[in-house]
């Protein structure tokens, strides 16, 4: 995962070098790697706070983008969330933390596009929609064979932003996504003692990155 | 020939072995005090009880009169009774009076008399509750194939034993606490003669795991003497010292065990008849647990902070002075477990106290299960029926008795009244044992570490035991999760405590 960003930011920084212009004008297409900081408010909020504590998970990551025309690009992106709960036992809404360590997994890869609203100035306001594909694993002290979860599941996600050019190729940005991950419901967990069965949510992100767009 | 040998050496080892002979304790009474009776009056009971074969103490009434009865309301309602007995005769459990009328010794009568009364709310005869256990005497068997039935070693993975904070009330015969020797009477044969009984704890029991005993049968106070073994045998599966190579291993054997005494044995009745001069032997059936024992340990052992409540015990008779305790028992946060019953094959009656179990959201009626997995033979059915256990059963065992259910408790040799006239509650054995009763501490044990776990409210950890069970048998059409046999299915202590993930 690690290299795989590690390589989008270089191929957008190079792309960006060679257009060689600055971040006020340019090409008629452009590319810009970058990368991501996410904050998650999970939709399956009741189990996330159960397990973890808290419905807020966050996350780190990166993408490309490539402008197909002056407004339209295309993005693929991924992000890793990982945090550390307990198992627990909940009867009729109420939790019993178990003290048996569980470490939950998240990596949506995201592929989409977008339209990029014509601007004078140095905020371009965005919005866009992506396919999501999520890999979710989970993992137990002591658990037995089977016990383990690692899965992917198919979603959709709706996004919208700004990006503030900086200094020549860089510039930084905000995003805000709704996620959408259905799952199926397995009886022995506590995502079916909630009735919950989306591991989307609300992310807010903040981009930072390297590359060119078009005028 | 060679056989028979091999059971006698085994006997001879076990007899022989240091482990067999109690531990002894520093702060036991000084020797030579008298054993506490109960009174000649409850003796007598007991003793016409088991003459008549009945489920009810002779004579003996409980009774709740209608809230704001003042005392000479109750007295009109008294002397509905042919005796008449006056309202300051009432000895008072809380507050349900306790009438005893020798004059009428049919206690169905003296209830339906006074139930009849504008001033009353009920009248219930103190019913006998008997201990839920088929005894065997074989000499030798193969260990503990419940433990591994239901995969108590993956269980301990994740919880070790409980922990020492949590108490386990055995309402029971007892489990001893003494060390040392008492005097006591009883009948020779041809007259009274003064003997010396030694008592001891169990050597496979640490004397530091128990917990604030008392006894609500005989008179002894905070000292509990089992003198029958039951009561000794159901709190080692529950939590008997493990990992100590010494005898048999329970289930949360860290945890506390508290001895409440509330069921008198023969030799109970037996010392108690000679103590007053009664000459002869008493019934051999002679002995019992009355609900209203029943009713104060359970109060007791709630508020002196037991967390699990095992009850094997078990007969016909509805007590509502037994019901109100175990729903004062949940409602303050313990969770009970209850032997379902013996009577399959003695026509299928309904049995209590497992039969409130239902409707209490953190108590359970527990079957039992045998070796090879079915329903015990003697295991009750009915829908009050929600967890199965494994119980042993002398119908699925071999000579050597390797289908009972084998722990720690008093030598049959040493205690049984059919075998000897002087008996010594000081010398400890693996024996084994068959009934709900060996089913229902399983359940308690479960409990017991599901509360050191996390599980801390009783209808969270039934829900928890009943969620995760494995189910067996065929499902009822009225309710396809369960069904009157093993209601939800066999018992998976591991399952339970591993809990749920987030998506498994």
């Amino acid at each position: 995962m690690k290299h795989a960003l590690l390589t989008l930011l270089v191929l957008g920084a190079v792309a960006g070098s060679a257009a060689a212009q600055p971040y006020s004008s340019g090409p008629s297409i452009g590319i810009r790697g970058f990368g991501v900081i996410d904050a998650d408010a999970v939709a399956a909020s009741r189990s996330f706070d159960a397990v973890f504590g808290s419905k807020q998970v966050t996350g780190a990551g990166g993408g490309v983008e490539v402008d197909v025309s002056r407004h339209l690009f295309v993005r693929v992106a991924a992000t890793r969330i990982q945090r550390t709960g307990t198992r627990v036992f909940v009867d009729s809404g109420e939790v019993f933390p178990l003290g048996i360590a569980l470490t939950m997994t998240m990596t949506p890869l995201e592929a989409g596009g977008g339209w990029r609203f014509a601007s004078t100035s140095r905020v371009t306001p965005y919005i866009g929609a992506a396919y999501v594909s999520l890999g979710y694993q989970e993992t137990s002290d002591g658990a037995q064979p089977g016990e383990n979860v690692n899965e992917r599941y198919a979603g959709a996600e709706g996004f919208g932003g700004v990006q503030v050019g900086i200094w020549k190729g860089l510039f930084a940005g905000g995003e805000v996504q709704y996620r959408h991950v259905g799952v199926p419901v397995v009886s022995t967990s506590v995502m079916s003692q909630f009735n919950e069965n989306d591991l989307g949510g609300f992310t807010a992100r903040v981009l930072f990155g390297f590359g060119t767009r078009p005028h | 020939m060679a056989r028979a040998i091999a059971l006698v050496a085994a006997l001879a080892v076990v007899v022989s072995s240091p482990v067999a002979r109690g531990q002894q304790t520093a702060d036991a009474p000084a020797a030579q005090a008298s054993l506490p009776v109960m009174s000649a009056a409850d003796a007598r009971a007991f003793a016409d009880a088991a003459a008549g074969k009945l489920d009810y103490l002779p004579g003996e009434v409980l009774v709740k009169f209608k809230d704001g009865v003042q005392t000479q309301a109750q007295q009109r309602a008294l002397d509905v009774l042919r005796s008449r007995p006056a309202v300051d005769r009432l000895e008072w459990l809380g507050d349900v009076a306790l009438l005893r009328d020798a004059s009428q010794p049919d206690a169905r009568v003296l209830a339906d008399q006074l139930a009849s009364q504008p001033e009353v709310e009920y009248a219930q005869p103190n019913y006998l509750r008997r201990r839920s256990l088929t005894p065997n005497d074989a000499s030798y068997a193969s260990r503990q194939w419940n433990l591994q039935t239901i995969d108590m070693p993956k269980a301990w993975d994740i919880n070790p034993g409980g922990k020492s904070d949590v108490i386990v009330a055995v309402v029971d015969t007892g489990v001893t606490t003494f060390t040392g020797t008492l005097t006591a009477r009883t009948w020779n044969g041809s007259a009274i003669q003064t003997i010396t009984l030694p008592f001891a704890t169990n050597p496979d029991l640490s004397a530091s795991r128990l917990a604030l005993p008392k006894d609500f049968v005989t008179g002894g106070g905070t000292i509990v003497l089992d003198t029958d073994g039951h009561g000794t045998h159901v709190s080692s599966t529950i939590g008997e010292d493990t990992n100590n190579s010494t005898l048999e291993a329970g289930i949360a054997y860290n945890v506390r065990i508290m001895p409440v005494k509330a069921c008198a044995s023969y030799w109970d009745v037996q010392f108690a008849m000679s103590a007053a001069g009664v000459p002869g032997f008493a019934d051999p059936d002679a002995g019992g647990c009355p609900t209203s024992a029943i009713a104060d340990g359970i109060r007791y052992a709630v508020d002196n902070g037991a967390k699990i409540i095992n009850l094997s015990i078990g007969g016909e008779g509805s007590s509502t002075l037994e019901q109100a305790a175990m729903q004062y028992a949940v409602d303050k946060g313990a969770f009970i477990a209850i032997a379902a019953g013996n009577a399959k094959l003695s026509g299928n009656p309904a049995q209590y106290p497992a039969s409130y179990a239902p409707n209490l959201a953190g108590a359970m009626a527990v079957g039992a299960t045998n070796r090879s997995g079915n329903r015990a033979s003697y295991s009750s059915t009915g829908s009050y029926v929600e967890i199965a256990a494994p119980g042993g059963d002398p119908l699925d065992s071999d000579t050597a008795g390797s289908g009972f259910i084998w722990q720690s408790t008093l030598r049959l040799e040493a205690t049984d009244p059919a075998l000897v006239l002087f008996p010594r509650f000081d010398r400890y054995t693996e024996v084994g044992y068959a009934g709900t009763s060996m089913a229902s501490p399983h359940v308690a044990g479960v409990a017991a570490l599901l509360y050191s776990q996390g599980i801390t409210k009783p209808s969270a950890i039934e829900q928890a035991i009943k969620k995760t069970a494995k189910f067996l048998g065929t499902p009822s059409a009225a309710d396809a999760t369960r069904n009157d046999e093993f209601g939800a299915g066999l018992v998976q202590p591991r399952t339970a405590l591993f809990g749920l993930g987030l998506r498994k």
